[in-house]
């Protein structure tokens, strides 16, 4: 089932178009990446989400039904704008964006304590957010978003203004709501974190969404049937071989020689395999699929060229 | 719903806990008790060391006619020996040596007084007075004229004005006291609409600028924000007033009989006055019009409506305030920082300002056309009805600025509202006209 689908949905903000029909279909329970250059229209297709705007035309589905105001007690939100009241107690300060969502103020204490003492911050419930430094600050403004244990969690580039640690942190946080049962939208221009922790991804350019599907999938979609092969054998003999039906790369010869390689149109890795099998030992042979990086370029440049 | 009063709770509790309202809250009532306490504290502390002046006459005029006070004596000598009497200034121990020249008739500056001392300012406008007096009398004598006729022929006229009700009743009034009053109360609306809309304005910047305001709007409604900081900010306002009301009453009744132990006296007096004891003015001419005078204040005293006042203070305070405090959140969702919101301040606050200028010649022609029409236009009505409001306003007037008030204050929070809507999320660049127009017609 899907907990989330926008349905051809269009934002036009003046004479420039923010969003052109775009369609999503987000499965519950995974964790789904929203890519896209800056300026593609992300974040107000989030804010869409959010119902901080309202679409032009199109719809948005929420677990079956059209989305409503009520809804957003099930979605927690952290913008890539964020901040906090400066002059404000943390521990006020949280009870009071909890309050915002719903909650009752002491439900909101009683789940705060339990994640200030998770996140080692207790000790600064009492004290004004300015004398926090920024990770910290970071983290309580984690603890905001997930504190009413929504179903639908979104992070406009999460990662941002995070040390590695505390980045850790909060990706090994994200896995975990994700067990718990949370469908969790990731919108980031890390494209290492991406293939790390995203099941599905959607590529927004320029307004319109040029690609989705799991990673997975996207992934033998832009292979371009590139090999690694390692053997033991005479290496003369195995170019020889290979010649009519793979361009060699690169070639690296010692005890145990490396090819990395790409297929000519027509032929496929089982009959490179058939031809090598009698004449040498191959000890590893495996298909390289582009990393996500190389296909957001690759994507990107493709629907600007169309 | 219940959001709205969460936002509210959140902007009272943390202004009202701030340093400076605390403060403001407290300096305010101690200004406020010293401005009434001062000038009758200033009356007591008056000079009450006996001086007493050395008079030295060389026109012989003078001699035994300059009236003494309780702490103003005067001693004559015999004879014009001036240079003896400088002489022998320090053993005499007089206050000063008063010396009149035989010029004194011809020109005011032949009147010298000698003193190791700088005399007070009191002391010298008593001896001034008396010898012009006395001159006057002189030379008014010797054209023939006995002072007798010219104390006959002096009237001293006060007009006392007696307004006729609706009702057909009729109430003394004191102009003096409502022109004071009717001042008071137009400029203190203007401070505090500007004070309480530049919170607003500062807060909705700060929202901006902390970058919170969109985790915000992701719980509520844009709108939703914006008028609970709105309300909030207003009740920190009514707080401020009630309790510099409370507290200066208080901090009054308690400090002023310490001060002046006299004041309770002067109630007596006061009482005396108001119930109809004149009879005992009628006797002296001359201090029965100051009697009436202060009657008269009294009248008029019990003549203004306070509770008609406070009501129309709190309506125009608060309808004054969402109209301005809107168009002010407006502002603050357009710009990234405060040195931005001048622009757009000064041609928002015009109306306003408008009525401040305009404040003087309300009070003094609280019913002219101009009046009438600044008192009835919303943008101005605060400040102008509120200057009115003492002379009294019939109630129809009253009640259509009141409606009109009303109707553009809905108005503009909704034209407003719609550019904070997208003015909070836009941030880095500078919003032109035309897009605010745009923000103002999208949906």
């Amino acid at each position: 089932m899907n907990i989330l689908e926008t349905n051809e949905v269009c934002k036009r903000y003046g004479d420039h178009t923010a969003l052109d029909s775009v369609s999503l279909k987000i499965p519950e329970g995974i964790i789904f990446g929203l890519l896209g250059p800056n300026g593609a229209g992300k974040t107000t297709l989030i804010r869409i989400i959010n119902q901080i705007t309202a679409p032009d035309s199109g719809t948005v589905v929420f677990k079956g039904h059209n989305l409503q105001p009520d809804d957003i007690a099930h979605i927690g939100y952290m913008p890539e704008e964020r901040g906090l009241y400066k002059k404000m107690k943390v521990g006020e300060q949280a009870v009071y964006l909890a309050q915002l969502k719903g909650l009752s103020k002491a439900d909101a204490k009683r789940r705060l304590k339990m994640w200030f003492e998770k996140f080692e911050i207790g000790e600064w419930w009492n004290r004004p957010v300015e004398e926090l430094s920024k990770g910290m600050q970071q983290k309580v403004q984690f603890i905001t978003t997930v504190l009413h244990e929504p179903e639908l969690l979104i992070f406009d580039e999460p990662f941002s203004g995070f040390d590695p640690i505390n980045a850790n942190l909060l990706k090994q946080e994200i896995l975990e709501l994700k067990k718990k049962g949370a469908t969790i939208i990731f919108s980031t221009h890390n494209m290492a974190s991406v293939e790390e922790i995203c099941d599905n991804i959607a590529l927004i350019n320029k307004s319109r969404k040029i690609l989705d599907g799991t990673v997975g999938d996207i992934r033998q979609q832009f292979k371009l049937n590139l090999f690694e092969l390692s053997y033991i054998g005479d290496a003369e003999k195995v170019v020889k071989l290979l010649e009519p039906m793979a361009e060699v790369k690169e070639h690296e010869q010692g005890s145990i020689n490396h090819i990395s390689g790409e297929m000519k149109p027509g032929f496929t890795y089982n009959q490179l395999l058939q031809t090598l099998l009698p004449e040498v030992q191959i000890t590893q042979f495996s298909d390289v699929l582009p990393n996500m990086n190389d296909i957001f370029i690759k994507a990107v440049q493709n629907s600007n060229t169309d | 719903m219940s959001k709205i009063f969460t936002i509210i709770e959140r902007e009272y509790t943390t202004r009202v806990k701030k340093k400076s309202f605390i403060i403001m809250s407290l300096l305010g009532p101690v200004l406020f008790a010293a401005m009434l306490i001062a000038p009758g504290l200033l009356m007591q502390m008056q000079d009450t060391e006996i001086k007493i002046v050395q008079v030295v006459d060389s026109t012989h005029v003078f001699r035994n006619q300059l009236p003494e006070t309780d702490y103003i004596k005067f001693v004559y000598t015999p004879d014009a020996n001036l240079q003896q009497y400088k002489a022998n200034f320090k053993e005499s121990g007089f206050y000063a040596i008063l010396y009149i020249s035989h010029n004194v008739v011809n020109s005011g500056n032949a009147v010298y007084m000698y003193s190791d001392k700088s005399p007070s300012l009191d002391l010298r406008m008593h001896i001034s007075n008396c010898i012009e007096k006395r001159l006057e009398n002189e030379k008014l004598r010797a054209c023939g004229v006995e002072p007798e006729i010219l104390a006959a022929v002096k009237t001293r006229v006060s007009i006392t004005n007696i307004k006729i009700t609706d009702d057909g009743h009729e109430e003394r009034d004191n102009m003096t006291l409502k022109m004071v009053l009717s001042y008071l109360m137009g400029f203190l609306l203007y401070m505090t609409i500007f004070m309480a809309g530049n919170a607003v304005m500062r807060g909705v910047i700060e929202e901006k600028t902390s970058r919170i305001v969109e985790v915000i709007v992701s719980s509520v409604k844009p709108m939703q924000l914006m008028m609970g900081k709105i309300i909030g900010v207003s009740l920190v306002t009514l707080t401020q007033f009630a309790l510099w009301i409370v507290l200066t009453i208080g901090l009054y009744s308690a400090v002023a009989p310490l001060l002046m132990p006299d004041t309770a006296k002067m109630e007596q007096t006061t009482q005396l006055i108001t119930s109809g004891g004149s009879q005992i003015a009628q006797s002296e001419t001359g201090t029965n019009v100051e009697i009436e005078d202060i009657k008269n204040i009294f009248n008029t005293f019990e003549s203004i409506n306070f509770g008609v006042i406070l009501m129309t203070f709190v309506f125009f305070f608060l309808g004054g305030y969402f109209l301005y405090s809107a168009m002010f959140a407006a502002i603050g969702s357009m710009v990234d920082n405060e040195s931005d919101t001048q622009q757009f301040m000064i041609p928002v606050s015009l109306p306003l300002i408008i009525a401040l200028i305009a404040l003087t010649g309300t009070i003094s022609n609280p019913d002219s056309t101009l009046n009438f029409w600044l008192s009835i236009i919303p943008f101005t009505s605060p400040v102008t009805m509120l200057a009115r409001i003492p002379y009294g306003v019939p109630y129809s007037e009253l009640f259509l600025s009141a409606v009109l008030l009303i109707v553009t204050f809905v108005a503009v929070t909704w034209v407003a509202s719609k550019i904070y809507r997208t003015g909070i999320l836009m941030y880095g660049k500078k919003a032109t006209l035309k897009e605010i127009g745009r923000w103002i017609k999208t949906k």
